[in-house]
């Protein structure tokens, strides 16, 4: 009588799909990934624990006040002065502020009522963008037009 | 005698490419984030005086109908400061990342500003460079 062999059964995976499966994640990681650095500015707010100024001693502090049409600069006591933003920028240029004390760097900013998100954007980093530490007051008027 | 010559094997190994593959995945899965905001609409405010920022550890978004979102989870400016409160004790370090729809009113930006500035978190506000 011949003696039939048992069959063995195959142990082994088939793993060949295996790297396929593998290439779709990563290209659906390479899709969903995002390498891009945000555009924005560290906005400097001054801080609770520095110790209030001297106003005796204290440089004139200026004063933005932002309306929706108009900006009106300040500086101490002395008379508002009606400017654009590029001449904002120049004047806080001037006060050099990275070479000062974070407590004489600050910009006193009023934002009226109806100053939409844009306007205070481009007068809150101009004023970032030239060292100064912003102090923000809310203004009850509206500052429309004159 | 004469030596047969070997024929060069047309055969390319690929038995590693599944190991090569899974190992970019790791990679990706640890160095990726996934954007919180992909779902809320806002129009970014432009400017000049703006330049590239790390990427955002936490992000607040104010969308164009003046929700106020933080973390990709809806909130209001109340809840903002007691979330900023607890994140505060942690990372008064790392700044979170605002932004705010180009066309909203002082009355809606303003209030999410305070919170975070209460909370004593540096924080950059977000947008896109001013084209010339």
């Amino acid at each position: 009588m011949r003696l039939r062999r048992k069959e063995r059964r195959d142990a082994s995976m088939d793993v060949s799909s295996f790297s396929d499966i593998a290439n779709l994640l990563i290209i659906f990681f390479i899709l969903t990934t995002s390498l891009v650095h945000p555009w924005g500015k560290l906005l400097e707010m001054p801080s609770a624990s520095t110790p209030p100024t001297d106003q005796s001693k204290a440089p004139k502090i200026p004063t933005v006040n932002l309306m929706r049409d108009r900006i009106v600069y300040t500086e101490g006591e002395g008379q508002g002065k009606e400017i654009t933003m590029n001449e904002l920028n120049a004047m806080l240029l001037s006060k050099k502020f990275p070479e000062l004390q974070p407590k004489d760097r600050s910009v006193v900013l009023e934002v009226a009522e109806d100053v939409p998100y844009q306007r205070y954007y481009q007068t809150v980093t101009t004023i970032s963008a030239t060292g100064g530490v912003i102090a923000m007051i809310e203004s009850e008027e509206g500052g429309g037009s004159k | 005698m004469i030596r047969r010559k070997k024929r060069p094997s047309l055969i390319v190994p690929t038995s590693s490419m599944g190991d090569i593959a899974f190992l970019l995945i790791i990679f990706f899965m640890l160095a990726s984030t996934f954007m919180k905001s992909a779902n809320i609409t806002a129009e970014h405010a432009t400017s000049e005086n703006i330049d590239q920022q790390d990427a955002a550890l936490v992000s607040i978004t104010v969308d164009a109908d003046g929700k106020i979102w933080f973390q990709g989870q809806e909130c209001s400016s109340m809840e903002l400061e007691s979330l900023m409160g607890e994140y505060a004790q942690d990372h008064t370090n790392k700044p979170v990342h605002v932004l705010v729809d180009k066309n909203q009113p002082r009355k809606v930006y303003m209030p999410v500003i305070q919170a975070i500035s209460a909370s004593g978190v540096k924080m950059v506000l977000t947008g896109d460079p001013e084209e010339n």
